[in-house]
């Protein structure tokens, strides 16, 4: 039987390659660094990541209410999960904080972990970083050239996110298949400039580069040195009849000098005033949902209420005591101890909120890499593995928080309690000894 | 053309230096870290098989000195994004 199975899943694990590579094929995809604003409400800008951390709260809100809204003695499924979650947190934490602090603690720390783990988990369902509105990047490139004519400005760099996706009129985000070279590049820099008509034309090039056949080494093109070519008035005339003899192409839309740039090799018998996408256009996708700690606002605001939170618990219970550990001024040793104390607090923050946005960051660029690099088999694995790290890192998040009020509040003169495990720890030591 | 030359032709760009960079800050600076988390959780896991009885005690601290190690590695991960990203 198992020498049948072996062969039978290597076939299996090939053939989901070799299905991947045939699906996911198309360009690199472009990782942003910080979340994609979707829309702005007055002077707030409204990113996917917040919107995937509210869908998170309503989830938790909906179903805890739900959940516990009908409690009784002998509980429902619901009633009976969520009973388990907290009875586990809570001895998990009583066995660290004792039961005192426990119960003091339970509300934040708890919160912390359920809120952290379930935005971890939910960043890894399929809709995240896929669906999302579409910012179609032939208008954007035309604008930005418009723009830079009008001003009689040229471009000393490149326009920026000019690689995207083709994607379909739905605005549907699927990669498609010949969209391997949808990268337009200006070659334009400081020391050689690009002027706005130089632009137009390289960007008509450019497109019908991508939505036809057209090849502009067949009409003598010359690398000059930059990746770049020097568009000559034939190549362009050639270029603009290819784009008109395919239907699905784009349209250059006639323009007069009020309104559209003028081309640098056809002067102004070609004026462009606007180009039409039918059907495909080049856009990039912001998404609508993206895991809510790729996103290092969003674990700032967890580290800052951490912080705080810890501050306000040990003064609560210690008083003006509590500062004294930092500001110590009975010899120097003390003082220097406490300024390192004061500065380890602080430096707590930034090491909070980067070890979850690294983390999950990382996650994220690690799987839509693997998605292009080699599909499907490989990022299968590495989902599981997200699923652990979504769950380490909640429980190290809420953890330290909880180390941490418990030093807070503690009496940092007194010594720890007594050893209780002191009795046993003598018996391993004896039978352990003559081993070693 | 040695590994040297190779590097020192790279940095002369400015989007190569800034890679090399960024690759050199977080490369090194999670090497600390690496060894020591290893210390820590070995003899934290040494420190459990003698005595199981102290498993909370044992958790608790090395999940703690954990955290203060891998902040090193945050740092260099935060100069590693700095270099790259915002330089």
């Amino acid at each position: 039987m198992s020498r049948i199975r072996l062969p039978l899943l290597i076939v299996a694990a090939l053939a989901w390659i070799v299905v991947g590579l045939i699906v996911a094929r198309g360009p690199q995809p472009e990782i942003i660094v910080p979340a994609e604003i979707i829309t702005k409400a007055g002077f707030l800008n409204i990113s996917n990541t917040m919107i995937s951390a509210w869908a998170a709260m309503i989830i938790l809100v909906i179903g805890a209410f739900l959940a516990t809204r009908t409690m009784k003695l002998i509980p429902s499924r619901a009633q009976n999960f969520v009973e388990s979650v907290v009875e586990f947190l809570m001895s998990q934490m009583e066995d660290i904080a004792g039961s005192k602090n426990a119960r003091r603690f339970f509300p934040v720390i708890a919160t912390f972990f359920i809120f952290i783990l379930l935005s971890n988990w939910m960043g890894l369902l399929p809709f995240f970083n896929a669906i999302g509105k579409t910012e179609d990047i032939g208008h954007h490139i035309f604008h930005e050239i418009e723009e830079h004519h009008a001003d009689h400005k040229p471009f000393d760099e490149e326009i920026g996110h000019a690689s995207g996706w083709l994607v379909d009129d739905t605005g549907i985000g699927l990669v498609r298949p010949n969209a391997d070279d949808a990268h337009f590049s200006m070659g334009a820099s400081a020391d050689a400039p690009v002027s706005p008509e130089q632009a137009l034309d390289k960007y008509v090039v450019f497109l019908a580069q991508t939505f036809t056949d057209f090849d502009p080494e067949d009409h003598g093109a010359v690398d000059d040195g930059h990746g770049g070519f020097e568009v000559t008035p034939a190549m362009l005339e050639a270029a603009i009849a290819a784009l008109n003899a395919d239907a699905d192409a784009p349209r250059l839309l006639a323009g007069d000098h009020g309104h559209g740039v003028p081309s640098a090799a056809l002067g102004d018998e070609l004026i462009v005033g606007g180009i039409d996408f039918p059907g495909q256009k080049l856009a990039l996708i912001i998404p609508l949902f993206r895991s809510v700690y790729s996103d290092v606002n969003n674990t700032l605001a967890l580290a800052l209420i951490s912080f705080v939170m810890v501050e306000f618990w040990g003064l609560r219970t210690l008083g003006f005591s509590y500062l004294g550990k930092f500001f110590n001024f009975s010899g120097v040793i003390p003082a220097f101890v406490g300024i390192l104390e004061l500065l380890s607090e602080f430096i707590r923050i930034i090491s909070f909120a980067f070890r979850l946005f690294g983390n999950i960051f990382a996650g994220e660029v690690l799987i839509l890499m693997l998605t292009f690099l080699l599909p499907f088999l490989i990022v299968d694995i590495i989902y599981g593995l997200e699923l652990f790290v979504g769950f380490i890192q909640a429980a190290v998040f809420a953890l330290l928080t909880l180390v941490f009020a418990v030093m807070a509040v503690e009496h940092h003169d007194e010594e720890h309690e007594g050893h209780e495990g002191e009795a046993g720890h003598d018996d391993l030591e004896s039978q352990g000894s003559p081993g070693q | 053309m040695g590994a040297l030359d190779l590097l020192f032709l790279l940095a002369l760009d400015a989007d190569g230096a800034k890679a090399i960079g960024a690759g050199i800050a977080m490369g090194l600076g999670a090497l600390g870290p690496a060894i020591g988390i290893g210390m820590l959780v070995g003899r934290a896991m040494e420190a459990l098989g003698r005595n199981p009885e102290a498993r909370a005690a044992i958790q608790t601290n090395m999940i703690l000195g954990v955290a203060f190690a891998e902040a090193i590695g945050i740092y260099a991960l935060l100069t590693a994004i700095i270099i790259a990203f915002v330089i």
